[in-house]
């Protein structure tokens, strides 16, 4: 269950795995730029399919597929639906009427109200991050922990930064291990959930869940403190010299498309400055 | 001069924010090509100790060090962990948390990476450690697809590729199978053999000693006995006096009049040229030879003998709880069925233990018993309480009456009290808070919880929080109750005195009860399941109410003790359903299971005897 959005060896296809996994962070920097630097909404939306596009290498089943359609969906809407309906720019052209304004006397309730403009801004903001976010998951599904290690500190990112990294990468699928097995124990004790409705009931159900976080929690110190131990007593050192046994080596294809996503990222930048317009 | 693994000076170490001393005073050095047991209870400092010798204390442990560790002559105080590590290896108790990366080759390529090999070296010890686990050719396998006992086999092969001198392990076989745990021992012996220095802490001292050289017993912090394993009189001493059970053989050996010994061998040897005689059927009852553990386990002998689910049975037929026929299950994605075509019965008055080796399916069939996993084939029927007809899967007619206690106990502990916890099940049904606080009062009584009951749960000993844990369950009233591997990873005391209350709690009696509507055969299919409830069967007086425990586990000791009944399990195959005696007695189906025989019972089985307690065993042998 927990093995469907996190890494195993299996998760993405040969070609899209054995990418050097420097090639794939200058891929994810240089997405992060491009979104910070384009407003239009038509190259945004062109920056989001080829952000997309890689997913196509990861192997998953139709569950994760599903998972991530409906983050995206949700990111989506939510972020366009707050946008325009909190939108105070102008000029404003309201789509339609949520709640009408209403007229109290001293004061005017102004009234909800869906703007076209503001789903313009919400929708190149939800582009923006779920580009971002699609890159960034592939990028984790495809990628052993141990090689992204290896890829960021031959970036220079500083080994203690790098390793805890790799480190929760590693530990994810255990916590959620170990949360699907808190709900199933609660579950063999009789617990019915969300009985009530309405805030009440809502509450009850957030208590319900936060109350799980405490032996998860609780195994999480444990195991953070059994894997310092192993870590240490096999000569791990942050600060110590060390080698790496996974062999990084860039291959021309490879080069040649990193050339280009910096080649991409300078031009863009160039245009920005000199044609801040566009 | 020879330069010493180990020595231990004046070692004290107090945690910080504790007031209490964890190690007290502790001296002895360690000789290269020897193996040193250290046995305590639990929290008696074993771990701390192990840590303080691996020279992760004091540098990763807050708290105030007194007295000196030397390893191979260099002071750990002045030397880092990550110094030390090319001479010391450490081996942890759970093979999930000492596991720092996902792949097989990466991991044990971490530590050669940290003592800065070149990769071609990292290379080369990769491949020869990949062999030598036979797992050559599967360096880019994900460590998280590995069983317990492979995942165990690569910690130690990650420790062995850094090639230590020293190998420092803590309750490594706690998660194995008797067969893995055989094999890893064999190996630790070739390499002890090979001039490494060996401590190991362990609770399955029954399994380790036989090996040892010597033994260092940890009471309370304090080093209460240095003593060689060639003198396994004292040895037993010193263990009782720390509080700890003496191993079955050296208890055998005692109750008879023989000096202790802790192997089959050795026993026999001192028991005489004796010819064996042909192996018994059924069983003597003999006298108790007194109180305390063993006059417990005494009394659970006194019960009849499951006569085996093909056994003829008396017009009167026990109770049908639960019935599997042709059940099979698979994971979605999984490319072998776990098990498949498993057809058996759960009766009322049962004790049922479920074994086989390490992945053989068993925890995939407790959570299915209750409810969790339903079955890819096949048919599993509950009968409920009430006298209706058996019900095929539905897990709102499994959950309130089955109880599982899953394998990590406290991972079933949410609740900030005790009290809570236990009226967490009670209080989901809405029984009423009356009802509820009965409920935890009788379960807190059988358990011996009361004392606890406004401690938060995860704040308690091991042994306690698993009670909590069965608790929680227990007040939930369930027929059946399913305790995934409880033994596993617990002091024995703890696990003795909860099996023994959970056995007792199950009314034999029911065995033999009949309930018209529920037979056996006709799973209550008939016309009169509608008419006359069978209340009475689950009217009983003990707590819990439970009419049948069903528990797996690696220890065929506990399921001698406490159950009546096995399902073996192996390769995906119900492979017997016997009583334990049978199961001890087949040399082909514990071969087969992946099972090995307890020391105990191998001297029963080499010397014909029916006895299945030490006190029987020992009574024959007097005879």
């Amino acid at each position: 269950m927990s093995a469907s959005l996190s890494w195993t060896e299996s998760t993405a296809r040969d070609w899209l795995a054995e990418v050097d996994p420097r090639l794939k962070i200058a891929w994810v920097a240089t997405l992060s730029l491009l979104s910070v630097l384009i407003d239009s909404t038509a190259a945004l939306a062109m920056l989001f399919v080829l952000a997309a596009l890689p997913l196509a290498g990861l192997r998953l089943g139709w569950r994760a597929w599903l998972a991530i359609g409906g983050v995206v969906l949700a990111m989506a809407w939510s972020t366009l639906a707050s946008q325009a309906i909190f939108y105070t720019g102008e000029p404003r052209t309201a789509l339609f009427t949520i709640v009408p304004s209403i007229d109290f006397g001293v004061w005017r309730f102004p009234g909800v109200r869906f703007y076209l403009e503001g789903a313009q801004y919400g929708l190149v903001q939800s582009l923006r991050f779920m580009g971002l976010s699609l890159a960034g998951l592939t990028v984790c599904l495809s990628t052993s922990p141990e090689r992204l290690l290896v890829g960021l500190v031959r970036l220079r990112v500083p080994m203690g930064v790098s390793f805890m990294a790799m480190t929760a990468m590693r530990f994810l699928p255990t916590m959620l291990d170990e949360w699907a097995t808190v709900r199933r124990a609660r579950r063999l004790r009789g617990y019915r959930p969300r009985r009530r409705f309405g805030p009440a009931g809502w509450y009850q159900f957030s208590r319900d869940e936060l109350q799980l976080l405490l032996p998860i929690l609780a195994a999480a110190v444990r195991r953070a403190t059994a894997l310092a131990t192993a870590a240490s007593s096999r000569g791990f050192s942050p600060t110590a010299e060390r080698t790496f046994y996974p062999e990084l080596r860039m291959t021309l294809a490879e080069g040649l498309v990193l050339g280009l996503l910096v080649a991409a990222s300078v031009l863009v930048s160039l245009t920005k400055l000199l044609l801040p317009v566009v | 001069m020879k330069t010493l693994p180990l020595v231990v000076e004046h070692l004290s170490f107090t945690f910080a924010g504790r007031a209490a001393p964890t190690l007290r005073d502790i001296s002895y050095s360690i000789e290269p090509g020897s193996w040193t047991v250290l046995a305590g209870r639990s929290g008696s400092g074993k771990s701390t100790l192990l840590r303080a010798m691996a020279g992760l204390i004091p540098h990763h442990s807050a708290g105030q060090m007194q007295g000196d560790v030397l390893m191979f002559g260099r002071n750990t105080r002045s030397s880092s962990p990550a110094e030390l590590a090319s001479q010391a290896g450490l081996l942890l108790q759970l093979p999930d948390d000492q596991i720092c990366t996902t792949t097989v080759g990466a991991e044990i390529a971490f530590g050669l990476e940290n003592l800065a090999l070149p990769s071609e070296e990292i290379a080369s010890r990769v491949r020869e450690s990949l062999a030598g686990l036979g797992l050559r050719g599967r360096e880019r396998q994900g460590t998280q697809q590995l069983s317990g006992g492979e995942k165990q086999r690569l910690a130690l092969a990650a420790v062995l590729a850094m090639r230590p001198r020293l190998l420092l392990l803590d309750e490594p076989l706690s998660q194995l199978d008797a067969v893995a745990a055989a094999e890893l021992l064999a190996e630790l012996a070739r390499l002890r053999d090979a001039g490494m220095a060996i401590v190991l802490a362990e609770h399955r001292l029954d399994e380790v000693l036989p090996y040892a050289d010597r033994a260092l017993v940890i009471d309370e912090g304090r080093l209460s006995a240095d003593v060689a394993a060639n003198q396994p009189a004292r040895l037993c001493e010193c263990l009782g006096a720390a509080g700890l059970a003496k191993p079955e053989l050296a208890q055998l050996a005692e109750a008879t009049g023989l000096p202790a010994v802790f192997d089959v061998d050795g026993f026999l040897r001192e028991f005489g040229d004796r010819r064996p005689r042909p192996p018994a059927v059924g069983r003597t009852s003999g006298p108790s030879l007194g109180g305390g553990k063993i006059a417990a386990t005494d009394r659970e002998t006194d019960r009849r003998p499951y006569q085996g689910a093909d056994a003829p049975r008396s017009p009167g037929a026990p109770v049908v709880i639960m019935r599997a026929e042709g059940l099979a299950f698979r994971f979605p994605r999984g490319k072998e069925a776990v098990f498949e075509n498993l057809n058996f019965q759960l009766h009322a008055g049962e004790r049922v233990a479920v074994v086989g080796a390490n992945g053989s399916g068993k925890s995939t069939l407790l959570a299915m018993l209750a409810g969790l996993l339903r079955p890819t084939e096949g048919e599993l029927a509950f009968a409920p309480d009430d006298g209706s007809s058996l019900q095929c899967f539905s897990a709102q007619c499994f959950l309130p009456q089955c109880g599982l206690m899953l394998q990590n106990p406290d991972l079933t502990l949410f609740c900030n009290t005790v009290r809570e916890e236990l009226a967490f099940g009670p209080r989901q049904a809405e029984a009423g808070e009356q009802f509820a606080a009965e409920r935890v009062a009788a379960v807190a009584t059988q358990l011996e919880l009361t004392s606890l009951l406004d401690e938060p749960p995860l704040a308690l000993s091991q042994g306690q929080r698993l009670r909590t844990a069965v608790g929680a369950l227990l007040t939930l009233e369930p027929r059946l109750l399913l305790l995934d591997e409880p033994t596993t990873g617990q002091d024995q005391p703890h696990v003795t005195r909860l099996l023994a209350a959970l056995a007792e709690s199950v009314d034999p009696a029911l065995h033999d009860k009949v309930a018209p509507a529920l037979r056996d055969g006709d799973g209550g299919r008939s016309p009169a399941a509608t008419e006359s409830p069978p209340r009475s069967v689950g009217a009983t007086a003990r707590v819990g109410a439970t009419q049948c425990l069903t528990f797996s586990t690696h220890d065929l000791r506990s399921v001698v003790r406490y159950a009546d009944r096995t399902l073996v399990l192996a390769d995906g195959r119900l492979l017997a359903d016997c009583t334990p005696e049978e199961l001890l007695d087949d040399d082909a189906l514990l071969a087969a299971a992946r099972l090995r025989r307890p020391p105990l019972f191998e001297v029963r089985r080499r010397l014909g005897l029916a006895g299945r307690t030490v006190a029987e065993m020992a009574e024959e042998l007097r005879r």
